[in-house]
């Protein structure tokens, strides 16, 4: 299957391969950190989040590993592959690219 | 393909579904213990966190569709919900499976046939550039064989463009270890084999030089012939055999699937033809050619070349000569097959009318039972299931049902093909290739997936169609669309009706045709006979009188035998045997000039053993010896002929150049000689024990073939054992032919049409069957469907009769709508039977009034099922149901 070309699904993709990067997390985690950083302007909702998570898992971007949360509970923490390393340094590149067009576009000043 | 593998890998290893549901689990009490952190009472906590999750049901189902394994979970959930389907509803799975086996295990029989025999390259390398030249006359009709002298200006001719070999073949006797045995001896070109491009598996094959000397006397073996009679011994290269009389050494053994010519499996010797026998006048003619082209070469070139030599040849003949006036070339293929083609062509229409049938006939069940499961997949709908999903799920059961079908179906056609394997190695040439291969298991393949998607896809595509609301509100089929799939199902049933009409009319003409044969006065009797043939190795009595030595021996021991009336001696005994002996002959009497008849000569017993009445005069007894006037008996077709009818008793009969006189002294009774079916020839029986070596008939009539009669007083089945051995120990040397009786020989003169009316009727019954079945399915349906219509109709003081006759009415428009079509289909399409019809017109209104009638009672026994089921419908459970 070709990689998903849709801008939402790609987006939420890389917004959680680089919360990964920085440690491994559960869900909760993931979009508390993607939450947080983003000063609450994103807040990813958990219909989105699972699918997400379970297919980068599937493409083999992300790993997953139950372990023990802060409060004991047992809980599924992911973290990333090599292979997601990799993935998430095309897509940064493919994002700066894009957020530079975008941005060019968008500060044409008006005429 | 990686992609393939981490799909199978999480398919197998599949995480529990439990997992994801305590990993959403564990993410809410995050989330609740975060609301109580932000200062909330647990229950509005707990409150919130759910709303702020949303749907867990939604989020679950939308992480399962990630996984990769999950499309093909979705096609094993659809199969074991197929399965659950059809297992609750069995009824219709069989029937609707049986159906399918039995179209496509016909299907495939006859493919496999028509594959074999029609379709797949011969034996040989670059077979596509073998022709057989045939020679037409000036009237356009082939001619049989060549002559050497026109095969030699015909390679002259085409030096440069074919290489032209030829054969001819007669039976002869070769000398084996366990006694003489009838074989086949094909004399060949010594570049036959060359040209056909085969080796011989074991030693060499001829050398040009072998077809030139006249003294070299090689052979080549066939498989069979080395395998049956040499036990397989590889010694016997280079060892001497005895082939009548003469003595060959054997340098060759051909592979074991080669064959030449093509029909049957004959135990074959090959032999080179030799100079001097090209250039006697006795073998001069018909010589079998065959041709293969060189490459790049156009066969229309060659036969251009061929046909202008042809037209010199036939410019210097002499008149009177039968001499060929131009050269067709035939694709060898077709030149072997040319006979049967027309017959597996019609019988291929018919299975695919048979296939056709089955597959309606489903699609009708289908449909039928859409309109019963309309609520079930509205609700299915409603619950979600995706138009896509709820047609995949309509094709996966289609689809299973055929596979189910096709698994029965293979199995049907390898039991028919061997059911029929003897009848069609008698019936076909090529039968070798004829088996369910590869080919054949790939042509089943096909119509298997075609049979699914044909049938699946209809109701498949009416099902997503279906709107939902509307089916759900009215609970129940009701709507107009309705009326349109019921159009369509009643359209697929009359197709069907027409169709089996078509086949059945077919069979019928066929079973006349059998009956009329089986019924022609032959003018003998059948019964209580047993017959044999024997080839003569006169070789061996060179000088010896074969009536004394051989013929008056034999006789006289069999006659002796506990159980044997009487037994008789002829050159050629009636039925099946065509070889027969046509000489010009020359009476004072004649009224026409050119005669011919066929002669034979037979013992004084003749007509008690084939119990045949003598017309006038009488027939040979004791006092007929060679010293006594030379006596000969005709047929009454020879007196009519050749008399008009008059007496000819008392009249000479010169036999053409032969220096031999015969008085006329009885008029037999006309026999059917050859088939029931083919007129009765002029005939002349001489007396046997009259005929001396050096008279000119004596060879010809007693030293070639000889066929033994016997009229037993038990079964002549049960004699057969005994006679053999005692033959055989009476003279080895003697090979006698098959055994057989007289009733059966009878019947194997009629086999191809046997053949026909037992395929066709099979394929007529089946028709029928699938089509009563069809019928059945579909009133049933619709009776079930109309339960509440009928339920008010009694409720309003509709009585049992009128109910049943509402149902029967509709069966029997059915039947009359598709028996019009089928009578119109059927007269048109009888002309494909014409040249297997005997004593029947293909238009034969005895048939097409009983196969209507046929039809109209298994139909109305086929209603009268769901008719009763109708009439018996209570009322009240009617109105409360649905």
């Amino acid at each position: 299957m070709p990689p998903s070309t849709d801008l939402l699904q790609g987006t939420l993709d890389v917004l959680i391969l680089k919360t990964l990067a920085l440690e491994p997390m559960h869900g909760w985690g993931v979009a508390q950190r993607i939450q947080q950083i983003s000063k609450d302007v994103l807040q990813i909702g958990q219909g989105s989040l699972y699918p997400a998570l379970h297919r980068l898992e599937y493409k083999g971007w992300i790993e997953s590993d139950w372990g023990a949360s802060d409060n004991n509970r047992r809980a599924k923490y992911y973290s990333l592959t090599r292979k997601g390393r990799k993935q998430l340094e095309a897509e940064l590149a493919t994002w700066e690219r894009l957020s530079t067009a975008i941005a060019l576009v968008l500060e044409t000043p008006a005429s | 393909m990686r992609e393939l593998l981490s799909r199978l890998r999480f398919f197998f290893s599949r995480t529990p579904a439990g997992a994801l549901d305590e990993e959403l689990q564990f993410h809410l009490e995050q989330a609740t213990q975060a609301n109580i952190a932000a200062g909330m009472t647990p229950e509005e906590a707990h409150r919130r966190a759910r709303i702020e999750f949303g749907g867990v049901e939604s989020a679950r189902e939308q992480t399962f569709v990630q996984r990769p394994g999950w499309w093909m979970e979705t096609v094993l959930q659809d199969t074991r919900f197929a399965l659950r389907q059809l297992h609750k509803s069995l009824g219709f799975a069989l029937t609707a499976i049986l159906t399918l086996a039995l179209g496509i295990g016909v299907a495939t029989a006859m493919f496999a046939i028509v594959d074999g025999v029609l379709l797949r390259p011969l034996a040989f390398p670059h077979a596509q550039q073998l022709y057989t030249p045939v020679g037409i006359d000036a009237t356009g009709e082939e001619m049989y064989g060549v002559s050497y002298a026109e095969i030699k200006q015909w390679q002259e001719a085409t030096r440069n463009s074919a290489e032209i070999a030829f054969e001819r073949g007669d039976a002869d006797i070769l000398d084996t270890p366990s006694g003489a045995q009838l074989i086949y001896k094909e004399t060949i070109s010594a570049n036959l084999l060359r040209t056909l491009g085969v080796q011989p598996m074991l030693g060499r094959g001829f050398l040009p030089q072998e077809q030139e000397e006249c003294q070299s006397h090689v052979a080549l073996l066939s498989y069979a012939t080395w395998r049956a009679l040499f036990a397989s011994n590889p010694k016997i290269l280079g060892q001497a055999v005895r082939i009548g009389g003469q003595t060959y050494y054997v340098i060759g053994i051909m592979p074991p699937h080669f064959e030449y010519p093509l029909w049957g499996n004959k135990i074959e010797v090959w032999t080179p033809v030799a100079r001097s026998a090209l250039e006697n006048k006795q073998e001069y003619m018909n010589h079998m050619p065959i041709l293969r082209l060189k490459p790049g070469v156009k066969p229309a070139i060659v036969q251009a070349e061929l046909s202008s030599v042809q037209a010199h040849i036939a410019q210097a003949a002499k008149p009177g000569d039968e001499v060929a006036t131009h050269v067709r070339l035939t694709a060898l293929r077709d030149s072997i097959v040319a006979g049967v083609r027309p017959a597996l062509t019609a019988l291929e229409i018919a299975v695919v009318l048979i296939w056709l049938i089955a597959c309606c006939n489903v699609a009708g069940l289908l449909l039928a039972r859409l309109a019963s499961r309309r609520v079930e997949i509205a609700v299915r709908g409603a619950l979600g299931a995706g138009k896509w999903r709820i047609v995949r799920q309509f094709l996966t059961e289609s689809l299973l049902v055929s596979a189910a079908g096709a698994v029965i179906g293979l199995g049907l056609a390898v039991f028919t093909l061997q059911v029929f394997r003897r009848t069609l190695e008698k019936q076909l040439p090529l039968t070798r290739n004829i088996h369910v291969n590869p080919a054949v298991l790939l042509a089943l393949a096909g119509f298997t997936l075609l049979t699914g998607l044909i049938f699946g896809s209809i109701p498949a595509i009416l099902a997503a169609r279906a709107p939902l609301e509307e089916t759900l509100k009215s609970g129940g089929p009701t709507s107009s669309k309705d009326r349109g799939q019921a159009r369509l199902r009643n359209g697929l049933l009359i197709g069907e009706i027409a169709v089996s009409m078509i086949l059945l009319v077919g069979a019928g003409l066929m079973l006349r045709t059998v009956y009329a044969l089986r019924h022609v006065p032959l003018g003998f009797r059948t019964d209580h006979i047993v017959l044999t043939s024997f080839t003569v190795p006169n070789y061996d009595y060179k000088g010896r009188d074969l009536n004394t030595t051989l013929w008056d021996p034999l006789l006289e021991r069999v006659q002796h035998l506990p159980g044997v009336q009487f037994a008789s001696l002829s050159t050629v005994m009636p039925i099946g045997h065509t070889m027969e002996l046509l000489t010009d002959v020359s009476t004072p009497g004649t009224t026409k000039s050119n005669v011919t008849a066929v002669v034979r000569a037979a013992s004084p017993d003749q007509l008690r053993v084939l119990g045949i009445r003598m017309y006038a005069g009488r027939f040979f007894n004791a006092q007929d010896t060679p010293s006594s006037m030379p006596v000969a008996v005709v047929n009454r077709a020879f007196v009519q002929r050749y008399f008009n009818g008059k007496n000819a008793i008392g009249e000479p009969i010169r036999f053409g150049t032969v220096p031999m006189r015969a008085t006329i002294v009885g008029v037999l009774d006309d026999v059917h000689q050859e088939k029931a079916a083919t007129p009765i020839q002029p005939e002349i029986y001489v007396c046997m024990d009259q005929l001396k070596p050096g008279n000119g008939l004596y060879i010809p009539l007693l030293g070639w073939f000889m066929e033994l009669a016997i009229r037993t007083q038990t079964a002549p089945g049960a004699m057969i054992p005994e006679l053999r051995r005692v033959i055989h120990r009476e003279n080895p040397d003697l090979v006698a032919g098959d055994f057989t009786t007289m009733k059966q020989a009878v019947e194997d003169s009629i086999g191809s049409q046997r053949l026909a009316a037992r395929v066709v009727g099979i394929f007529g019954g089946l028709a029928l069957l699938i089509t009563v079945v069809g019928l059945y399915g579909l009133l049933s349906y619709s009776v079930a469907q109309r339960t509440r219509e009928i339920g008010i109709r009694m409720a309003l003081g509709a009585d049992r009769a009128r109910v049943m006759g509402m149902v029967l009415r509709q069966a029997l428009m059915l039947l009359i709508l598709g028996i019009a079509m089928g009578l119109a289909l059927a007269f048109w399409s009888t002309r494909l039977l014409h040249s297997f019809l005997y004593g029947v017109s293909k238009h034969d209104p005895w048939t097409l009034a009983a196969v209507p009638l046929l039809l109209l009672l298994c139909g109305v026994i086929s209603a009268f099922v769901p008719a009763r089921r109708a009439a018996f419908v209570d009322p009240m459970v009617a109105l409360r149901h649905e």
